[in-house]
């Protein structure tokens, strides 16, 4: 306010002295006498005023900016201590409602637990109820969740039923080959029984005998190609292909098919990697015996 | 207190542990052991089961995900895919990008058809590169044959193929096979890997493939759909159940700004839509994964094309709770709160094999931790979860190896960022740009390393 009087203060001095310095020049208009200053000299000196109003100008605007910045900055400073003392209130009432709640309701003896949830939290496909041991060191060793995070229990029931739903649907698919190995590996013939694994599979009785469990997945080719690949742990792929090669068969496709009967079998595949070849000992025994 | 589900014990096998545990350490969807973390959607599951079976049984079916990001897309069509292909249907996936789209002039398509082949999986190859292995499997199966009724495995093979002679490109799509038959019975390893190729989509003149297959036609831009049907006959030919393809990010198609390029997709998807619903396509699933824009925004989205708006529009009954998964279009929630804290306990019971007896922390615990998130970067640790279960699958590691730490001291250390939303090829591009990007050679893996930003229910 003040600087905006100062400026206009300065303003209307030197509108009078323009003004003044005007009409003592006006009789002389048009008539210039030797004692007069030359016209450019004239001109200089109105130059030189007119850059002296020019920085007082200057002055005054520049200190009219600095008070408005040290007005706003005190504004911002105001609010800002109004917005904190909002939120301090709000956050006593807030503790101090817990506080009442917490005195009024639970009895002290069993201190209850801090979690939001704590006894609510149903099982799960996956999840266990804590024991109540466990609960109580849980609650003196954890500290209370925030009250930001707020759970609805009922969409948890309702989203831990519809787990337990999909879970019935995927488990009959992702777990029928994992049954197999026991029901399977549980029916052994006489043969087997009294052949050992490590026996040289010298005749086609023989073979068939100990590959009685594949013989529904493999025919005698591949049986016998599942055979050689019990030599060596580690085959390199052009090993292998030469003899599949000579025993009439495709490689890719002859491990594709050992691979689904080990899978069947065993729940796991026979073979890993394209070169070099890794043949797992502990399916391929599943698959021999 | 309502009643309480029964625990059913799954147990969880060493190495199903590590395949969940190891890439969700790293920020990644896992590959294995989805069935394990997945929580709800038992209806969306129960309808996709369905499709499988009817893929498995000669039928078809076509799908779209749709969802926002975050909601959980590419979880679910990772979780469908071995589905199906535990129920031994050979699967193959691919996101669209501006380079690799269902139609195009610029060899974007082929790049999209070159994609999937890379990505071909049977249960016995999950990680794809499989497309040798069911050729050979189907050859196999043609010498066996052979050798029963004393025929060769090359008559049979043309015997078997006849009836795909009638679909467009089916004379040259045997012919290859039969080639693919001849290099191994005369051990022309070239004649092989030439037949290969030309199934892989990789021939780019048709000079090339005549010299060294003998045939007219390779595959390009104009006939991508129909070489997946073709595969999907020989597939099931060579005794799996059938084809199932997913096709993710298809906002893709939607940030395309050329309109006549996104026109020409479109109709392709309505080609595809069409033939799956009339009954032409025999043993082919398709899924498609988009966001809600991509299908409902009447300017750009699906639904700029009446034909397809028609045919993809929501049951009106379906409403006020009321749901319909029988419909092509499959709507996924958003993930809540509630869906993360499931998810929590569910990797809790991984982590500790399936045995509740070894669990690292209570329930009381997680929501501690979802606490800790909650303040940290707020709706964000449920919203784009990544850091939040990688978070966590850490603090559990922590726990395991140093009993002696408490658990509140260490929550206070946690250190969670809010992940950006970062959308694979989002850039919307326009003909002219795409065309000149795609050429011939298109580099492959540009755009989905970051499957990881889409971790999802």
């Amino acid at each position: 306010m003040l600087r905006d009087l100062l400026i206009g203060g300065v303003l209307g001095v030197t509108l009078w002295g323009w003004r003044a310095y005007r009409s003592s020049r006006s009789p002389a208009e048009g008539h210039l006498s030797p004692e007069q200053p030359s016209p450019e000299q004239q001109l200089k000196e109105l130059r030189k005023q007119l850059a002296k109003v020019k920085q007082e100008l200057a002055i005054a605007v520049a200190k009219r900016a600095e008070a408005e910045t040290q007005i706003s900055e005190l504004n911002q400073l105001a609010t800002d201590r109004a917005i904190e003392l909002v939120q301090l209130q709000s956050e006593s009432a807030a503790l101090l409602a817990q506080v009442s709640q917490l005195t009024q309701k639970r009895p002290r003896k069993k201190r209850a637990s801090k979690v939001e949830l704590p006894e609510a939290v149903p099982d799960t496909v996956h999840t266990t109820v804590p024991s109540q041991q466990a609960q109580e060191s849980e609650a003196s060793s954890e500290t209370a969740p925030s009250e930001s995070l707020a759970l609805d229990l009922s969409l948890i029931y309702q989203k831990q039923a519809e787990t337990a739903a999909a879970a019935q649907l995927l488990q009959p698919i992702f777990t029928e080959e994992e049954m197999r190995p026991n029901s399977l590996g549980n029916i052994q013939s006489p043969t087997q029984a009294s052949i050992s694994p490590d026996a040289v599979l010298q005749t086609p009785h023989q073979r068939s005998a100990i590959l009685s469990p594949a013989a529904g997945l493999l025919d005698e080719a591949h049986a016998s190609f599942l055979i050689v690949l019990r030599q060596q742990p580690t085959w390199k792929r052009e090993d292998l292909m030469a003899i599949a090669q000579q025993q009439a068969l495709l490689l890719d496709g002859a491990l594709e098919l050992i691979n689904e009967a080990a899978l069947e079998r065993c729940g796991e595949v026979l073979t890993e990697g394209d070169d070099p070849i890794e043949v797992n000992p502990d399916v391929l025994g599943g698959l021999l015996t | 207190m309502s009643e309480r589900i029964p625990v059913t014990a799954i147990p969880v096998k060493a190495k199903e542990r590590e395949a969940i545990i190891q890439p969700l350490r790293a920020g990644v969807v896992p590959r294995k052991g989805l069935h394990l973390i997945q929580v709800g959607r038992a209806g969306e599951l129960a309808a996709l089961i369905q499709d499988v079976q009817r893929i498995h049984e000669g039928g078809a079916a076509i799908r779209f995900v749709i969802g926002e990001y975050g909601s959980g897309k590419t979880f679910f069509l990772s979780l469908v895919r071995s589905i199906a292909l535990q129920e031994k249907l050979v699967t193959a996936h691919a996101d669209l990008t501006p380079d690799r789209r269902l139609h195009a002039t610029g060899g974007q398509a082929r790049s999209l058809y070159t994609e999937l082949m890379r990505n071909l999986s049977t249960r016995a190859k999950p990680d794809g590169g499989a497309l040798a292995s069911v050729v050979e499997r189907f050859v196999t199966s043609a010498i066996t044959e052979g050798r029963d009724r004393s025929l060769s495995p090359e008559a049979i093979i043309r015997e078997r193929l006849a009836h795909l002679s009638e679909m467009v490109g089916g004379y040259d799509f045997a012919e290859v096979i039969a080639a693919y038959w001849r290099g191994h019975d005369t051990s022309d390893e070239a004649l092989k890997t030439s037949a290969v190729r030309w199934l892989r989509g990789e021939f780019s003149s048709k000079l090339e493939a005549r010299q060294a297959l003998g045939v007219r036609t390779i595959v390009d831009d104009t006939n991508v759909y129909d070489q997946l049907k073709l595969l999907a006959q020989l597939v099931r030919l060579a005794g799996y159940g059938g084809l199932l393809i997913c096709f993710d990010e298809l906002v893709n198609l939607y940030k395309l700004s050329n309109t006549q390029a996104r026109k020409s997709n479109y109709e392709q998807i309505l080609r595809i839509l069409n033939d799956i619903l009339q009954g032409t396509a025999v043993g082919l699933g398709i899924l498609l994964g988009g966001t809600p824009e991509f299908l409902t925004d009447t300017r750009r989205g699906l639904y700029s094309y009446p034909a397809l708006q028609s045919r993809l529009t929501l049951n009106t009954f379906a409403v006020n709770g009321l749901v319909d998964y029988s419909g092509p279009v499959l709507r996924l929630t958003n993930l809540s709160p509630e869906d993360l804290y499931v998810l929590l306990c569910n990797i809790r019971h991984v982590y500790s094999s399936g045995e509740p007896a070894r669990y690292l922390m209570q329930d009381a615990g997680i929501q501690q931790f979802m606490a800790h998130c909650s303040q940290r970067i707020g709706d964000a640790y449920f919203r784009t979860p990544r850091n939040t279960i990688t978070a966590f699958v850490n603090l559990l590691a922590v726990l395991d190896q140093n009993p002696q730490v408490q658990l509140s001291d260490l929550i206070t250390q946690i250190q969670i960022q809010r992940e950006p939303i970062t959308v694979t090829s989002t850039s919307t591009l326009n003909d002219e740009q795409s065309e000149t990007r795609s050429g011939q050679s298109i580099s492959p893996e540009t755009a989905s390393e970051d499957e990881l930003a889409t971790f999802r229910l």
